[in-house]
């Protein structure tokens, strides 16, 4: 359920790193506690982001939550795709329901960041 | 944490179950979206057990309501059914209820969870001063299952031997569904063609695998509150903790249609003969926005930038496909096609005051 290769952060956002690019979503565990995505509020694309930063909002049919960058830097693109189809992010949360695309300024941000298993131990902890 | 009969069926469903009013309800089976849609298309199957069941017996058991209530609790006929509220001396809602009457002298009323307690205690002391009505709070002996959507007749009809045809909305009779003695209604809180059953705890488990079994054929979907409220706002059902409260009276929340003022004295109808005759300063209204995003509860509303309101019932409409919500206003924001603006996280958004339903394809 917890993909290899991805970089997790303790708010259950994922960033899949190509180059300089983080590609940005939230994990399985996330959409899973959400329910029904019925709407994204997301950033503009050319907007300077911090890390730590609440970029954008998810909307459910049960509540809304925040999303947090865990990197710095520009956006670059949002998914257009959402806005037409917001449930790919429970359908496809690793996938087509990524969120924003961001050029990071330090990339070196991406290595504090939890690899699967860790992320995997993270979510047992907190489940007990 | 308090458990209805039906939870370990929940449990064995694989619902997501949250505390809600002292109980372990189920929030959702498959997804608040898919029951949703179920109901609206086909038949959802409903745990609503949480809810309080009072029965009042006895030749005064028609006074006590026609003091409590604000409905013409005397014309209600065997057989019917009141949508009501019951306030305190300041004209405030202690709690939205359903009255029934299914003999010459036994009512009774279906109150919130929140509020079942309260309820009671409340028709106790409202009896106190009452010779010949004894009030009975069946909420643990009995359970309650909502069977809701355009083919719930469909469903229903096989089980039972009363006439379907012929049990008009907000109608209730003492029959058998599935051979399990009961009273079944034909009302809920859908804006659907769809019943009530109120029946014995020990045997509602069996009753409600009967339903999910033979109401497979008709795309029946076990639904949880998650959808329970998302189909409740789509008609503009206002709910008791958001909607209202005990600092609201029913004209307040435009419950108007709930309240005669001509029919005697009842509990807090001075306040509500004087807010008649005087207007009242708030209003409850609905709206829906006029771009993209979800309106929640605690959130401002506003016109030409200025606070004018608050959002009490919020989200994103399955059916409509956009936000919708209602919220108190000063009253002279509340005329329909207003223009109005919901403060959603610092963003004003554009959004216009509406007639309820905003769903008006349900066929209760």
């Amino acid at each position: 359920m917890i993909p290899e290769g991805l970089r997790y952060h303790t708010e259950h956002e994922w960033i899949r790193q190509e180059n300089q690019t983080a590609v940005l979503g939230i994990t399985h565990f996330a959409q899973d506690a959400l329910g029904d995505v019925v709407y994204l509020e997301l950033p503009k694309v050319g907007v300077e982001v911090r890390s730590g930063q609440e970029i954008g909002e998810v909307e459910s049919t049960k509540t809304t939550s925040p999303v947090y960058t865990p990197v710095s830097g520009k956006i670059m693109a949002v998914n257009e795709e959402l806005k037409e189809k917001p449930e790919l992010v429970n359908q496809d949360p690793y996938g087509r329901g990524w969120i924003v695309k961001i050029q990071m300024s330090d990339p070196s941000e991406a290595k504090h960041l939890m690899d699967a298993r860790q992320y995997g131990a993270y979510l047992k902890e907190k489940a007990d | 944490m308090k458990r209805t009969p039906l939870y370990d069926e929940h449990k064995k469903l694989g619902a997501k179950i949250v505390p809600f009013a002292g109980w372990e309800m189920p929030l959702s089976y498959t997804g608040v979206l898919e029951e949703h849609r179920a109901t609206r298309s086909a038949v959802g199957l409903f745990d609503v057990s949480h809810m309080g069941r009072i029965e009042l017996t006895g030749p005064a058991a028609v006074e006590l309501l026609n003091r409590v209530a604000t409905s013409p609790a005397k014309k209600l006929a065997v057989g019917g059914m009141q949508y009501a509220l019951a306030c305190n001396e300041q004209g405030g809602v202690l709690d939205d209820i359903m009255i029934y009457r299914f003999d010459e002298r036994r009512y009774f009323v279906c109150a919130n969870a929140s509020n079942a307690e309260k309820i009671d205690q409340w028709l106790r002391k409202q009896a106190a001063g009452l010779s010949g009505v004894d009030v009975t709070d069946r909420s643990a002996e009995l359970a309650q299952i909502a069977v809701q959507g355009p083919r719930s007749r469909e469903l229903m009809k096989p089980l039972t031997a009363v006439d379907l045809d012929r049990l008009k909305l907000r109608h209730c009779i003492e029959t058998k569904v599935a051979g399990v003695p009961m009273l079944l209604s034909r009302s809920g809180y859908t804006g659907e063609l769809g019943y009530e059953l109120y029946l014995p705890a020990d045997r509602t488990p069996g009753v409600w695998e009967t339903l999910l079994h033979e109401g497979a054929t008709y795309g029946l979907k076990p639904c949880g509150l998650g959808c329970r409220d998302t189909l409740r706002l789509e008609m503009g059902y206002p709910l008791y903790g958001n909607d209202m409260d005990e600092t609201a009276t029913p004209l307040e929340a435009s419950l108007d249609f709930a309240v005669d003022l001509a029919k005697g004295d009842f509990i807090g109808r001075e306040v509500m003969r004087r807010q008649k005759e005087d207007g009242v300063s708030r209003k409850l209204i609905g709206f829906e926005l006029l771009r993209q995003g979800v309106p929640r509860h605690g959130h401002a509303i506003l016109c030409d930038g200025k606070e004018i309101g608050v959002v009490t019932s919020g989200n994103h409409s399955p059916s409509l496909n956009k936000g919708i919500g209602m919220g108190y206003v000063q009253t002279r924001f509340a005329e329909v096609g207003g223009k109005i603006q919901i403060d959603i996280r610092g963003n004003a958004v554009p959004a216009l005051v509406v007639e309820r339903p905003f769903y008006k394809k349900g066929k209760a």
